[in-house]
């Protein structure tokens, strides 16, 4: 994403000649299965590529000479086709839209535009957006540096304007700064409601950057749609229509977003990538089984460690990218030991045995990075990977978006992350000096990852994901009206970006009638819209639904006057799973023991220990209905305001290395809860006569739960996670209140889930964000809709047992799990004694069934199951009609 | 689906309808019926948020879990907005009807021009009563200009021919004449001006949020132009948002008028608040800003160097309380008036509205008409400071405006009172030290200061400030460098540096067979 290495653009595997080699001795070392820890399940390879320089465009004018030398001086002597296609496109004033992958120098693409137009017209200006104030500072750095040959200024003067920014910053970036880094939520509080301030900015705007254009997507993404619109509106007004330039990962469908999410029609797709590649080859390894009988497989994050030791070992600069924070945590801590060659029995602290020398090494080059962490800690670790000190870290998606590391040979995942677009997006981390990139990806023992192993045609075959938004929706949509009134009267004729005037009309002026603005007609006899109220409308809007305090972990240091030593941050929701007391807080691979948690002030208080182990909560979440808006009591179906819980009831301790259960403890904590909406669907009895048997009942329910999960989130355009499910026992008559435990993306299904399924299943479709977003409610006004459209999803899958987009996969045995073929579990984790079963069990003292008892099941159940789901989802929408 | 079509799906889901009605009925009537219904419910627009906080069975579980149902709902995300007004307090109809004789409505808003007329369609918008039948009222307003109202009221300087206003609070403040007004001009602006006798208006406006959002507008603009006999108050109230351009204009008319005649614009906190905000709205509306750039005489700046530290706060009302002796009864509060603004553009012919509209009104004039006061107050105390405080903080006031001549004359007046040892001591050594600070700067009077100091460095042994100045002194002018070692090591924090130093000169001058070393 950032310059290309200087005078390197051009020669392909001119830079380490080693590492081909390196590279090529651990692929060989990864195929042979690493000594029996793994099956290779799949190897995808990619040809390497020829770069393709062309000229300079000139066609609207020619690349302003002190901007030619300062790019040469950093070994840019002239573009790759596709950066010149965007230039020319931004130059001549069409809106740009980038989809190429990593490293493909999209930066330049916004770089050369902007800073020829300044050199051109001093007073233009550009607004450039990022979805983080990291990757924001990054990239103004970047823009700082293109400076003529021995200058010390940059050829243009650019500033940040964010939450960070000091008052007298921020007055020198709105008076004289040529371009300003932002980001979404800063121009929806800071730069909108105030546009009269920015006038400067705005009337002479001649560049609107998008960068990370794929993380605006679901909610989020229709937030920022509309905090686009405002923009546009108000651009108009002083005067200006910036040229966009958008920059994406690879999503399928980034035209589509783009003028989704910025209401523009005609946007020129640049998504050939020019730029030089080696050869890439992505490994997919499965955990070798252990126990043949049961089916169990090594522990992905143990194989995941003799992969990544294979790199360490070949010297080559890696990224292990785990799916939590804690699997990062864990990770480092063995690398570390095997970098520092740490025998049994020995330990890593100081006089534990290892040589101190070599553990001080392994400790430079091994490094952990995630969210959490402090902001200088994080910068300090970006460092160390830009300047080769590092050589293998492991981190979260933190490090997935385009902040500039310098070059890495190879990419290891940890478990599959979840979408095809974010594994194309992890592994392109790999290979930015157009020499040859390895990714290996260990999968897990979740089903899905299972099901990968499966068929890994899953996430070659198929194009990436579709990004989508939906800006229209009256939930979000009806508050930023209000904003955009509130920074300028809304006129009807004016239209709104992607809404033509002829349909904002009557919306207007039904919202006027119900109060929400007032309306006028003005002297010249057309109408306008007000904003009423004294305070600032964009203060009740939150672009993203968390804004509670997070938790700081302190070090005790008694003596001390202040508090105690900052070590890190935890993100609110994750304060209970992580700094419960007695838990183990790692950091870098140095353990802390939680001592104490405040919980009002937000504050957990550690100790440095010497652990064996580590920890890891256990976490129920669940949803009810606790005020119905629209009941149909009769059909047992409707939407209402939901109350979704999540309690962390206790812990367990595993010991490190062999992650064997050494403890459990109680955890008491409030539970963290959320308001939302809900829509659900009850299954009547005459639905269920279709379908029996309590066992596939149970399973066709849970497959109806995930299709309509899924089909609402592509209906809905939200992303999944903006969504949450739950099936539960029909509440029954008027009951409305009970609680239903939610079925998570990933892992195992509880026994009270499959209990209940199979009685007189109830499906709750919620809105996962404090408030709700008005999916739920637009659920259930769909209703017959909603359910035609799974059903045609469901027919058009072409998959023959269900997949991740259609049914689901194979959840869980528990007892009656509809397993289509021998798929190797873990042992559940130890139910706590709170489920509807447990109880039962525990009333009857009936012998519990083996955890581990395997679960062979006849492939035709898949195909019933099929039929099954089918036949429910018919019965759900003929009774909607 | 239409946008229209989505917006009447998602308020069914909100508000269950007969499904009939829903199908039947076209979206014209269904979706404000749905509103209607959403709006008598009170569920509406607002979201779960104000909806499940009030659910009994959720608060007897927020207050079990302490940290609360309400924390992690408010503070995560604001609950969705209601578009309820927030009421007005203190409207105690009793008041209103007192204020507005006979039971009339003081402020009547009259479709007068074609444009309303043209509106009377808008449900918001019906003609009212003509004005001929209202009960001549000083305080009434005017017929409708065309989306704002205007009035014009005469604050005679003769306490009885006052309009009865704010419970008489206003009846014996004192109005200084128009040329007495002139002729304090020169010691209260910061800069000189040119003209010797310019027109002095008053200006203050009402906006319709506190901060100065791009959507902060003046909906109520006032000016007093001091006239012969009294102050003419003139206020303009917009009734119509679209029309705020056309209100701007009149008011813009009336100020290059007024500016035509020389005047001086008065006002308090308008340097900040008043002027730009009706700058950024008459750049909005395309207006020329010229009339507007006028010398200033903001009140706040010397207020605050004059009572600073004195009353609460530096608020008009308080100052008018303190210093002009007013009482204002049933004042409206400035934080409620942006309130009154939305009620009254929706409810405008709510006689509770118009009436709370009218003390609105009454407080913008009330502002208005003790401004002169003010400024005459602030006239006194600057000229004939009746203490050594007030000369201090006069001469403070002086300083700002850089008319230093002026300071070290009202302190050289006061200069036996700050040496005479009744005074408190640490305005004696305010004073001192101001005095001898100004002296300084001139080389003849430069003894003068050093003897102040000295002064200073008797009444209070130690002080930093004195001893260093006085060793300065002593120093580099009078070159007596063991008076300046003894002054500097007298001092409660002597500076080091000079103390090294002194002793260093010391020794250079001394001769050398006194020297340590021979």
């Amino acid at each position: 994403m950032s310059w290309s290495a200087p005078g390197v653009a051009s020669v392909p595997g001119a830079v380490a000649p080693g590492t081909d080699v390196r590279l090529a001795a651990i692929e060989a070392e990864l195929l042979a299965g690493l000594n029996g820890a793994a099956e290779v399940v799949a190897v995808h390879r990619v040809p390497a590529r020829n770069g393709e320089l062309v000229a300079w465009p000139s066609a609207v004018t020619p690349i302003d000479a002190r901007l030619r030398a300062a790019l040469a001086s950093r070994g840019i002597e002239r573009p790759y086709a596709h950066q010149a296609a965007a230039i020319e496109a931004a130059l001549a004033g069409r809106d740009v839209v980038l989809a190429t992958a990593t490293a493909s120098g999209k930066s330049l693409c916004f770089q050369v535009p902007i800073v020829q137009a300044v050199l051109s017209d001093p007073r233009a200006r550009a607004l450039l957006l990022f979805p983080t104030k990291a990757l924001a500072r990054d990239q103004l750095r970047a823009l700082r540096d293109v400076k003529e040959p021995g200058a010390s200024e940059g050829l243009i003067g650019c500033g940040a304007y964010d939450g960070d920014t000091p008052p007298d910053e921020r007055r020198a970036a709105r008076a004289r700064a040529s371009a300003i880094a932002t980001n979404p939520d800063m121009l929806h509080r800071g730069i909108l409601p105030h546009h009269d301030r920015w006038s400067a900015l705005l009337a002479n705007l001649r560049y609107v950057v998008i960068d990370e254009l794929h993380t605006y997507r679901g909610v989020f993404g229709s937030h920022v749609a509309n905090v686009l619109r405002r923009l546009w509106r108000v651009c108009a007004y002083h005067g200006s229509r910036p040229t966009i330039i958008a920059c994406s990962a690879t999503i399928a469908n980034p035209c589509e977003l783009a003028t989704m999410l910025t209401g523009r029609p005609d946007f020129t797709l640049v998504d050939r990538d020019a730029s030089p590649a080696g050869p890439r080859t992505f490994v997919v390894l499965n955990p070798a089984v252990v126990d043949p009988l049961t089916g169990v497989r090594r522990d992905y994050l143990k194989v995941t460690r003799a992969a990544t030791g294979a790199f360490r070992r070949g010297k080559v600069a890696t990224l292990a990218f785990c799916r939590t924070r804690k699997a990062v945590e864990l990770l480092t801590r063995y690398l570390r030991e095997d970098e520092a060659g740490m025998l049994p029995g020995q330990s890593l602290h100081p006089g534990g045995g290892v040589d101190p020398v070599a553990l001080a090494r392994a400790e430079k080059r091994i490094r952990g990075y995630r969210g959490g962490y402090l902001p200088e800690h994080r910068r300090e670790v970006e460092q160390a990977l830009h300047s080769g000190e590092a050589q293998v870290v492991a981190t979260t998606h933190a490090l997935e978006l385009g902040m500039d590391i310098g070059g890495l040979d190879a990419v290891v995942l940890a478990g599959y992350p979840g979408t095809r677009a974010a594994t194309m997006q992890r592994s392109g981390r790999a290979g930015r000096r157009q020499t040859a990139a390895l990714t290996a990806m260990v999968l897990s023992s979740d089903p899905l990852d299972q099901c990968l192993a499966a068929d890994p045609g899953f996430l070659f075959d198929e194009p990436p994901e579709h990004a989508r938004v939906d800006p229209d929706n009256p939930e979000l949509l009806i508050p930023h009206l209000r904003c955009a009134a509130y920074e300028l009267p809304l006129c009807a004729e004016e239209g709104l970006a992607g809404v033509p005037p002829e349909e904002l009309a009557p919306v207007l002026e039904d919202l006027a009638a119900a109060g929400v603005l007032h309306g006028e007609t003005d002297p010249e006899g057309r109408r306008r819209f007000f904003a009423l109220g004294d305070a600032f409308p964009a203060d009740k809007v939150d672009l993203r639904s968390s804004m509670e305090e997070n938790f700081t972990v302190l070090e005790q240091a008694p003596g001390l006057a202040s508090d105690g030593r900052l070590l890190a941050e935890v993100d609110f929701e994750d304060g209970p799973l992580y700094l419960h007391p007695g838990a183990i807080y790692p950091i870098e691979g140095q353990t802390f023991e939680v001592v104490r948690l405040d919980w009002n002030e937000r504050k957990a208080y550690v100790r440095a220990v010497e652990a064996t182990y580590y920890t890891e909560a256990v976490c129920q979440l669940k949803v009810r209905v606790v005020a119905p808006i629209a009941v149909d009591e009769a059909r047992g179906r409707g939407l209402g305001y939901a109350h979704l819980v999540r309690s962390v009831p206790g812990f367990k301790k595993l010991r490190f290395r062999s992650h064997e259960n050494v403890g459990f403890g109680p955890i008491n904590l409030p539970d963290l809860e959320l308001h939302t909406l809900a829509a659900y669907w009850t299954l009547s009895t005459a639905v269920l006569a279709h379908v029996v048997d309590p066992g596939r009942r149970a399973a066709a329910a849970l497959a109806v739960g995930h299709a309509l999960h899924h089909g609402a989130a592509m209906l809905l355009m939200c992303e999944l996670s903006d969504l949450g499910h739950a099936v539960a026992a029909s509440p029954g008559r008027g009951a409305a209140g009970q609680w239903a435990p939610v079925v998570g993306g990933r892992g195992r299904v509880s026994q009270e889930v499959l209990a209940q399924a199979s009685a007189l299943p109830c499906i709750y479709l919620y809105d996962n964000m404090p408030g709700g977003a008005g999916l739920a409610t637009q659920a259930h006004a769909l209703g017959p809709l909603l359910f035609e459209r799974v059903i045609r999803i469901l027919e058009g899958c072409s998959c023959k047992r269900g997949c991740p987009t259609c049914l689901g996969v194979p959840r869980t045995p528990a007892s009656q799990a509809p397993m289509a073929e021998l798929i190797a579990l873990e042992a559940p984790p130890p139910t706590p004694s709170f489920g509807l079963l447990a109880r039962l069990r525990a009333v009857q003292s009936a012998p519990q069934p083996a955890p581990q008892a395997p679960m062979l099941r006849p492939i035709e159940l898949r195909a019933e199951l099929r039929s099954d789901a089918l036949h429910l989802l018919q019965a759900l929408r003929e009774a909607s009609t | 689906m239409s946008l229209r079509e989505r917006f009447a799906l998602h308020g069914r889901g909100v508000v269950e309808l007969p499904r009939e009605t829903a199908k039947d009925t076209p979206p014209t009537q269904t979706l404000p019926a749905v509103q209607a219904e959403a709006a008598r419910s009170g569920a509406g627009r607002s979201g779960p948020a104000e909806r499940l906080v009030v659910a009994p069975e959720l608060r007897a579980r927020g207050t079990a879990y302490g940290h609360g149902v309400y924390r992690l709902f408010v503070r995560g995300r604001a609950p969705r907005e209601s578009f309820e007004l927030p009421r007005v307090s203190g409207v105690d109809p009793s008041i209103a009807s007192s204020q507005a004789p006979r039971g009339e409505v003081a402020v009547s808003r009259v479709a007068a021009s074609p444009v309303a007329a043209s509106t009377a369609t808008s449900p918001t918008r019906a003609p009212e009563m003509p004005p001929a039948t209202v009960v001549p009222d000083p305080l009434a307003f005017g017929p409708d200009l065309g989306g704002y109202l205007r009035r014009v009221v005469h604050w005679p300087h003769a306490h009885a021919a006052r309009p009865a206003l704010l419970g008489g609070a206003l009846a014996r403040i004192e109005l200084p004449a128009l040329g007495a007004c002139q002729a304090m001009l020169p010691r209260l602006l910061a800069r000189p001006i040119a003209s010797t006798h310019p027109q002095l208006v008053f200006l203050d406006v009402e906006t319709t949020a506190l901060d100065r959002g791009a959507g902060a507008l003046a909906f109520m603009v006032g000016l007093a132009v001091l006239v012969d006999g009294g102050v003419s108050v003139e206020q303009w109230i917009l009734t119509r948002l679209s029309c705020e351009a056309a209100m701007l204009t009149d008011l813009l008319a009336r100020l290059t008028a007024l500016a035509g005649a020389g005047a001086v614009l008065g006002s308090f906190n308008g340097a900040s608040f008043d002027l730009p905000l009706l700058r950024t709205r008459m750049r909005r509306a395309g207006l020329c800003v010229a009339a507007l750039e006028r010398p200033h005489l903001d009140l706040l700046p010397p207020a605050r160097r004059m009572w600073r530290g004195h009353g609460s706060d530096c608020r008009l009302v308080t100052l008018e309380r303190t210093q002009l002796a007013v009482r204002r009864v049933h004042d409206i509060e400035g934080h409620e008036i942006p309130a009154v603004f939305w009620a009254w553009l929706r409810r405008p012919d709510d006689p509770e509205v118009q009436a709370v509209m009218r003390r609105v009104a009454d407080h913008n004039l009330a502002d208005l008409v003790t401004l002169p006061a003010l400024a005459a107050a602030l006239y006194a105390r600057i000229t004939a400071p009746p203490d050594l405080d007030t000369a201090i903080r006069a001469a403070e006031h002086h300083l700002a405006a850089g008319r230093r001549g002026e300071a070290l004359a009202l302190l050289e007046r006061w200069q036996a009172a700050a040496i005479r040892p009744g005074a408190p001591p640490a305005q004696r050594r305010r004073a001192l030290l101001l005095t001898a600070e100004l002296l300084r700067r001139d080389p003849g009077s430069r003894a003068r200061a050093a003897q102040i100091w000295a002064e200073v460095c008797r009444i209070s042994p130690g002080d930093p400030t004195a001893h260093e100045a006085l060793a300065k002194h002593l120093e580099h002018h009078a070159g007596d460098l063991a008076a300046a070692l003894e002054v500097t090591r007298s001092s409660a924090a002597p500076c080091p540096r000079r103390l090294v130093r002194l002793q260093r000169k010391l020794i250079a001058r001394l001769p050398l067979a006194a020297a340590p070393h021979a």
